[in-house]
Formats: structure tokens, C-alpha cells, sequence
């Protein structure tokens, strides 16, 4: 039997995928299909946010894009990890492992200029590139000199095709709310970033 | 309204970014940074070049207005430094620049251009402090005092 077949009987879905630079969806030209069985319950969010995605057996995402939704779904997902399915020699399907990445996010880079001391200083902010990506919340933080003052400590999940460092600032679209990058990871093909909540 | 606190931070940082333009040629990549300046990116603060430190500390009236004492750190920072040769060839460098007596003129250069006859401090004591250790890096500063005279 020609699995190949049977995974391309399932890669039925256009694919699309996000860039970053014109901030617009762009049509892959490739086939795939989510797996209902992905899902299951369970306290911890993760078991809602990771996806399986299957593509036929000639198949592959598209290097250079780290963002995608099927079409005619509202969800995005972020590309986790690729496994090759090869039985009798043959890759007869490649499957996915999605994260889905809900918020619309800004990368903010200080605009500054010098002093005449050499000091730099801040003079406003230039957004470099928007971003899907995942956030959750990681732990509190207790300030050192002012008792009842916490600081939000979230993990946010960024496509790894994202350039971040820890000079840029995150900006959530919809709320307005920033984040300062504390550090930045790589965990399967996800970058991750821990980020520290600005203000209230 | 006296500014006199931002004025002597404001030279204190020139003066530190002078010295590291001077030494860059004999120090490859040296860097400069004020300690406790929060919005520096991690590129300075764990990077692993040899980087110049400073600190303003106190400026206290004595015994009031115009005239002051107070007290700096100034130190160095450097990563796989074998035997600490290079920390401490920085920390010979610097004393050369902050000797007792040495007179710095006082100017605002908190702005766009420097603002000059603020004020002048003199040097009175520079003692060497017991190294510290910062995860990967080794960190040395001295305690500088200084006694300064505003202008009015």
C-alpha cells in the first residue's frame, strides 16, 4: 500500500503562512490537514495549544516562514517541530508539531541619541517587526525594596525566524500592555522569550 | 534651582566614556557602564568584553551649599581574564586619572551639549577594593572621595 496516498487523502486544507515584514498572509501553495485526535483535557493549557499538522508525502512547510493558519480557520500556530514519517524507505508524510499563538504583538527598538556626557538617551520608540505569538503567564516576581510591588514574569513563544534580543521591547497590540525581553531560548524550533510585565 | 547632583553624575559619566575612548586602543572592544543605569541592554551588562564601571554614589552638603563632599566607584569588569591580569592592568590605568588631588572642572552635559563652570571636584582619597565576582565575570572597583565646590 502507498501511504503516501493515505496522507494525502487527509492534506486537504491551503496553508497559510504570516510575513513578518509586510505583515500580511501569503498562500504556501502546500496541503495539509489538523488532527482532531490532538486534543485532549487536561489542566495545564498546553494540551489546547499544541497541534498535530499533517502534509502529504512530497510535502513540506515552506523555509522561511515560522507562522501559519489553515485556511478558513481563524487560528494561527507556530511551527514547534517537524517529523518525517518513513516506513519501506520512503517518507510517506511529514506531521508538525504546531503551537498556536494567539496575540498580535509589536517588537519595539529604542530610538536614542547621546548625550554630551556619552550617555545614550531614549527618544521614542520604532516598531521593527509584528509578530503571532503565544504568551503565558510564567511566575511573579517580588520587588526588592517596596513590599507589596510584584512584577509579572510570562513566556512567550515566537516563531524562530523572529530576531530578538534583550535590547527590544514587546508590545501587545490589542492592550497596549509592553514587556521587557529578560532572555531569549530556543526550545525545538520555537524561540522562547521570558519577559518581565511594564507597569500595571 | 541647583541641579548640582545631575551635573556631577553628568561628569562623572563623561569623564568614564573619555577614559574608555582613550584605552579602546590598547584594550580591544572595552566598554563602558554605568552601574546602576537600568535601561542598559544585557549586551553591556553580561557581555563578556572588558568593560570600564562607575558609580555616583553620595554628594552631601558639608557643611552646606555650595560646598560638598561625596564618593564614586570606579572599577573594571572583565570574563576569562586569566590570573586577573587584565582587570588589573584596567585598574592601573584608571588611578592614573583619579590620583588625590586631581581637580575635575564641574559641567552639565546631561543635554545635548555640555554646559561648562558648574562646578569643580577634587580628588581626596582613592582605596582599592577586595574583588567580586559577577557569575562569569570578575569586577574590581575603588571607592573615590571627593570634596566640591559649586558655582554660584
Amino acid at each position: 500500500m502507498d501511504l503516501a496516498r493515505v496522507t494525502e487523502k487527509f492534506a486537504t486544507t491551503q496553508i497559510l503562512a504570516w510575513d513578518p515584514t509586510d505583515g500580511r498572509w501569503i498562500d504556501t501553495g502546500v496541503l495539509g490537514g489538523l488532527q482532531v485526535y490532538d486534543r485532549f483535557i487536561t489542566d495545564r493549557s498546553f494540551g489546547q495549544k499544541k497541534r498535530i499538522l499533517t502534509l502529504g508525502a512530497c510535502q513540506v512547510l515552506p523555509e522561511g516562514y515560522g507562522t501559519f493558519m489553515l485556511c478558513g480557520g481563524a487560528s494561527r500556530y507556530l511551527l514547534e517541530s517537524l517529523n518525517e514519517d518513513v516506513r519501506y524507505n520512503k517518507v510517506y508524510g511529514n506531521s508538525y508539531l504546531m503551537h498556536t499563538a494567539e496575540t498580535e504583538i509589536q517588537l519595539l527598538n529604542d530610538v536614542t541619541s547621546l548625550r554630551a556626557s556619552g550617555a545614550s538617551q531614549v527618544d521614542g520608540q520604532e516598531v521593527v517587526s509584528t509578530h503571532w505569538v503565544d504568551i503565558e503567564r510564567y511566575r511573579s516576581e517580588s520587588s526588592r525594596e517596596l513590599n507589596e510591588v510584584n512584577y509579572t514574569l510570562v513566556e512567550m513563544a515566537f516563531s524562530k525566524l523572529a530576531v530578538i534580543d534583550t535590547s527590544l521591547t514587546v508590545k501587545v497590540v490589542s492592550t497596549g500592555a509592553t514587556y521587557s525581553v529578560e532572555e531569549v531560548y530556543d526550545s525545538l524550533d520555537l524561540q522562547v522569550v521570558k519577559a518581565k510585565r511594564m507597569g500595571v | 534651582m541647583s541641579m548640582f547632583p545631575l551635573e556631577i553624575k553628568s561628569t562623572l559619566d563623561k569623564v568614564m566614556n573619555d577614559i574608555k575612548t582613550d584605552l579602546v586602543g590598547s584594550y580591544p572592544n572595552l566598554k563602558a557602564l554605568d552601574i546602576d543605569n537600568l535601561a542598559d541592554p544585557d549586551a553591556l551588562g553580561n557581555s563578556s568584553d572588558p568593560t570600564l564601571l562607575w558609580q555616583f554614589s553620595t554628594l552631601d552638603p558639608s557643611p552646606r551649599d555650595p560646598l560638598y563632599v561625596g564618593s564614586f566607584l570606579i572599577g573594571a569588569k572583565t570574563t576569562d581574564d586569566d590570573g586577573n591580569y587584565m582587570l588589573t592592568a584596567l585598574l592601573a590605568e584608571l588611578i592614573n586619572y583619579f590620583r588625590v588631588d586631581t581637580q575635575i572642572w564641574v559641567s552639565d552635559y546631561s543635554g545635548a551639549a555640555a554646559v561648562s563652570g558648574k562646578g569643580v571636584l577634587t580628588i581626596t582619597s582613592i582605596l582599592l577594593s577586595p574583588q567580586q565576582y559577577d557569575n562569569l565575570a570578575g569586577v574590581r572597583t575603588y571607592a573615590v572621595a571627593y570634596a566640591a565646590q559649586r558655582l554660584i
